[in-house]
Formats: C-alpha cells, structure tokens, sequence
C-alpha cells in the first residue's frame, strides 16, 4: 500500500507540471478557437530562461532575478506572439493557426537549442529541496509547492473568470465573438489578454518543471505538449477545471504504470507516455467535447 | 452635434467571396426617427445592418453615424463611442450567463457612454418594468429562457447600452404582436426623449409599416424604392409583392 501511495504522490508531482501548461492553452483555445502549438516552448523558454540569466554558465543574476525575469520575459514573448502572428490569422482557417505556430515553436526551439549549444543543461534549483518522510511516504518539497502552485492558480483562475469584470467579458468573447463585439466588448483586448494569461502560466510551470528536473532541454516541448493536447481535449477545449483533475489524473496513471512495471516485471516507462494517447481517444469516441466540455464555454 | 441624418450609408458593398450581398446602396436614417428596411430573405437586409454596426467588412462604399465616417471604426469603438446598437435577429443573447449579466453587459456600456456625457436614458428598473419576466427569471441562465424571453433580454440590454442609432434585426420575430406594439410604444418615448434613432430590418411588411415612419425596399441587394411609410401602406405592388397570399398565413 505504501509503496502504491509512493507512485501516486510522484504521479501527482509530474500531474501538476502538465495542469499548468494546458490551463493557458485550453483557455486560448477556448477564447479565440485558436490551437497554439507553440504554448508548450514556454516550458523550455522558462528552464531556459533560468539558465541563461540565474546560472553561474549565464549571465549570473541569481534565481529570484532570473525569476523574475522570466515572468517579465513571458508577456513580452506573449505579447509578440499575438501582435506578430495570432491576431494576422483568419479565424476561420484552423490549418492557419496550426502551420504559423508550429513554425513559432520550430523556431524558438532550435534558436535556443543553437545558444545552448545543442545541449540539455543543468539549471540553478529554485529552492532547496527537502524531502518529508511520513509514514514511510517520501514527499519532497517541490511536489508540494508544483501541487500548491497549481491548485491556486487553477482556482484563482475560475475566480477571475466568474466573478471579475474581466472574466465575464472574456466568457462572452468565448461563448459568442460576434454578439461580444456588438455589446463593445474589444474583443482582440481580451484575447491578448487570454494570452498573457496563459503565457504567465505556463512560465510558472516551465520554472517547476526545470526546478523538478534540474534540467534545461531545447526540445522538451515534444513531451510537454504532447500531454499539453491530451489533457486539453479529455478535460474539454475551455474547461479550466477539467485541465486540473485530468492533468492530475494523468500524472498518477503514468506513474502507476512504472508502478504496474515493477510488480509485473516489465519496463513501464515505455508505456508512460501511450497512457494520454489512449485517454485521448477513448474520450474523443465517446464524449467528442471532452469529459467537462460544452462546445462553447470557458471557465 | 451637426444636423442631418443620425446614419448615412453611401454606396455600400457587402461581399462574401463572390457573393454580392449588398450592391451600391444608400440609405439615410433620420434623427429620432424610425426607419424600416424591408425584403425577402436573403435580400441583404441583415447584411446592411451589419456592415452599419461594424460586424462584416465592407467591401466599397461608407458609413456615415452622425455625420461622421465611421467605416473604418471596430465595431467595439461604434458601440461605446458613437452609440450604435445591433440588436440581433439570432444568438442575441450569451447563454451561459444569468439574465442579470447580460443586462450588467449592457449597463457597462451604459457607464462608459454616461461618462462620455450621454444621459441616462434606460435604467434597470425600467428593464424590470416593461420586461417583468426577465426580473422574474434574474438569476436564471439565458439558456433557460424561451425565444420570446430572449428577444426581450437582447431588447433590454440594448436600450441600456444609451444607444444612439438601433439597429434591429427583425424585431417581429418571435414575438407576440401586442408585445411588440408595447415595446415600440416604449421606443417611441425614448427615441422623442433621447433623440435616439431606429433603423429595423423586417420581412413582415405590415408590422414594419406601421411602426416606421419610412422605408426602404431592398431587392437582390439593392434598394428599390424609398418612400415614406404611410404611402407604401396603400401600395399596390409592394402589397402584391410582399403582402399577397404569403402574408395571409401566419409566419412560421
């Protein structure tokens, strides 16, 4: 039993790192109906972004400058991102959408994978990490917080969306762009702000994930938006509460598969990866909107 | 502000790929009054009335809101800086709110266009009054609410929006014709009140008729005849061509 609880709580470690980069791109997929392919590169913009500015390789800063930085560096990007591609798209051609940011992420990726050299690099730790030992449960310190940080950004997140201002206007921009504009909502306004929003975030678990690996890799966008896609779709495209029990759920279940490994003598990490896939289609044939989706909704 | 007409449309082209939907067309809308532009379906009615509020791109021509190029405004900035209002034939309201935020929708509007010195014109106790049922079903979701029900939210919302020019896609539709003459009796207060201006779309040439004070005839995307609506009762061809048997049965 111990040992079962020991894969469920690593499970929910990594679950965390995929609810944060799939809150941001359900929620600008939901507002604009635009796939952002490149969401996930902010997970190796953020490790980056550590290494080149905090580490002693770097420019030296130190982590909370580096940190800060990053933050910073997340809305800029966000911010081009929008101004230089997404608002020069027609809306009505999803291909658009998927070939220009494919092309983004292409591009970021092997500009930062030529600075860096071609290498995975260490990067700075965040924090010190201590590792808690209850009831023979080994529970680390960067779990609890990657756990923290996602439970109170994905609730601060419904908040904002249901009862501010803001919120309500980007729900009316989601649910029907047409009548939104009509009621004087500036509509391009609020999907650049679905973006910031969504870039800030993804920073914070780009940050996590690098602090959990120590490590910095140009191409770790290949995984990451893998379960990017697979906890959007199950959850429901727009569904920001959905992203957080399915991003969780699908931490545990790959874990316990390493955990089905060992009992069953078989090597489990090569199937980790297949769980989110199989997940996805199995929800695609039977709920086509996704477990919490309605075809139009955010929040 | 300048005199003339409160929406001015010179020339106006409306174009979906190769699709001409509206050819070369000219309207004037009066100040404080209540414009009618009638046509079958598919005759580029609800097109005009979108390109006046800024929702489809013109493909040629102008528009002109109190005297003042609009063309190349968003259609957001019509909203909250000149007060042009669209009440929409379908999907006029959001779904997923309560009946209480899409009026608070509207009244935002209503703030912003107030702080630009527009007085009040519409408040939420006056909503409730015309509208009891919706201060019945506040807390409801749009969702619930019937088509009857919906039309009277967008109506609402709109007028608390302070508009200055209405446009209002087939307001007949879906509603009982009592309720319409009520809702127009309270218009007709405003717009004397407010100087707002009315321009409806409406393919019941009757009801259109008698609430406007002219009209516009739109066919195949171009104005046909303008006349002002008292003459247009008597008719005849109009009568033929739009009142004849199919105005006898009662609309879908």
């Amino acid at each position: 039993m111990t040992e079962f609880l020991q894969y469920v709580i690593d499970g929910l470690g990594s679950g965390t790192l995929y609810v944060l980069v799939a809150i941001g791109f359900t929620l600008v997929f939901g507002v604009m109906g635009l796939m952002n392919v490149a969401h996930a590169d902010f997970y190796m913009l953020a490790a980056f972004g550590l290494f080149f500015l905090g580490g002693a390789e770097g420019l030296g800063w130190g982590v909370l400058a580096a940190t800060i930085s990053v933050l910073i560096g997340s809305l800029l990007v966000g911010f081009a991102m929008f101004h230089l591609i997404l608002k020069r798209l027609d809306k009505e051609i999803m291909i658009a959408f998927f070939v220009a940011t494919l092309g983004v992420s292409f591009f970021l990726e092997n500009l930062v994978a030529k600075l860096a050299d071609f290498r995975v690099r260490s990067v700075p730790a965040l924090f010190t990490t201590h590792t808690y030992v209850i009831e023979g449960l080994y529970i680390t310190n960067s779990v609890v917080v990657s756990l923290a940080a996602a439970l109170i950004i994905t609730f601060g997140l419904l908040a904002f969306l249901n009862y501010t201002e803001p919120g309500q206007l980007l729900r009316a921009v989601a649910e029907n762009a047409m009548l939104a504009k009509g009621v004087g909502i500036n509509t391009g306004g609020m999907t650049l702000l679905a973006v910031l929003i969504g870039s800030c975030i993804a920073v914070i678990g780009g940050l996590l994930y690098a602090n959990t690996t120590s490590t910095a890799d140009p191409f770790v966008a290949n995984t990451v938006s893998l379960k990017m896609f697979a906890v959007a779709i199950v959850a429901g495209i727009g569904s920001v509460g959905g992203a957080l029990v399915v991003g969780l759920f699908l931490g545990i279940a790959e874990s316990l598969t390493l955990w089905v490994g060992v009992r069953g003598g078989f090597d489990g990490s090569q199937w980790q990866n297949v769980i989110g896939l199989v997940l996805m289609v199995v929800v695609l044939m039977t709920r086509p909107h996704g477990l919490f989706g309605k075809s139009e909704r955010i929040g | 502000m300048p005199d003339g007409p409160a929406v001015a449309v010179r020339g106006l082209d409306v174009a979906y790929g190769a699709i001409r939907a509206v050819q070369g067309v000219d309207i004037d809308a009066p100040r404080g009054q209540i414009t009618a532009l009638i046509g079958s379906n598919g005759a580029g009615k609800s097109s005009t009335l979108n390109a006046i509020a800024g929702l489809v791109p013109v493909a040629g021509g102008s528009v002109e809101i109190g005297g003042v190029d609009a063309t190349r405004l968003p259609a957001h900035v019509r909203v909250v800086e000149r007060g042009v209002v669209l009440i929409p034939e379908a999907r006029a309201a959001f779904l997923t709110m309560t009946v209480r935020e899409n009026l608070g929708l509207g009244m935002r509007v209503g703030r912003e266009r107030e702080a630009r010195a527009q007085k009040s014109a519409f408040t939420l106790a006056d909503a409730f009054h015309l509208f009891p049922v919706l201060e019945e079903r506040a807390d409801k979701r749009a969702q619930y609410l019937s088509g009857g029900e919906l039309k009277m939210l967008a109506i609402a919302r709109s007028l608390l929006m302070h508009p200055q020019v209405l446009l209002i896609d087939e307001p007949s539709m879906g509603l009982a014709p009592l309720l319409v003459r009520q809702i127009f009796a309270v218009l007709r207060g405003i717009l004397r009140e407010h100087d707002v201006s009315v321009l409806l779309v409406e393919q019941d040439t009757a009801v259109a008729l008698e609430l406007a004070s002219s009209a516009y005839v739109i066919e195949q995307g171009r104005i046909t005849t303008h006349a002002p609506a008292s003459k247009l009762r008597g008719d005849a061809r109009l009568k033929a061509a739009y009142l004849g048997a199919d105005a006898e049965e009662p609309s879908p």
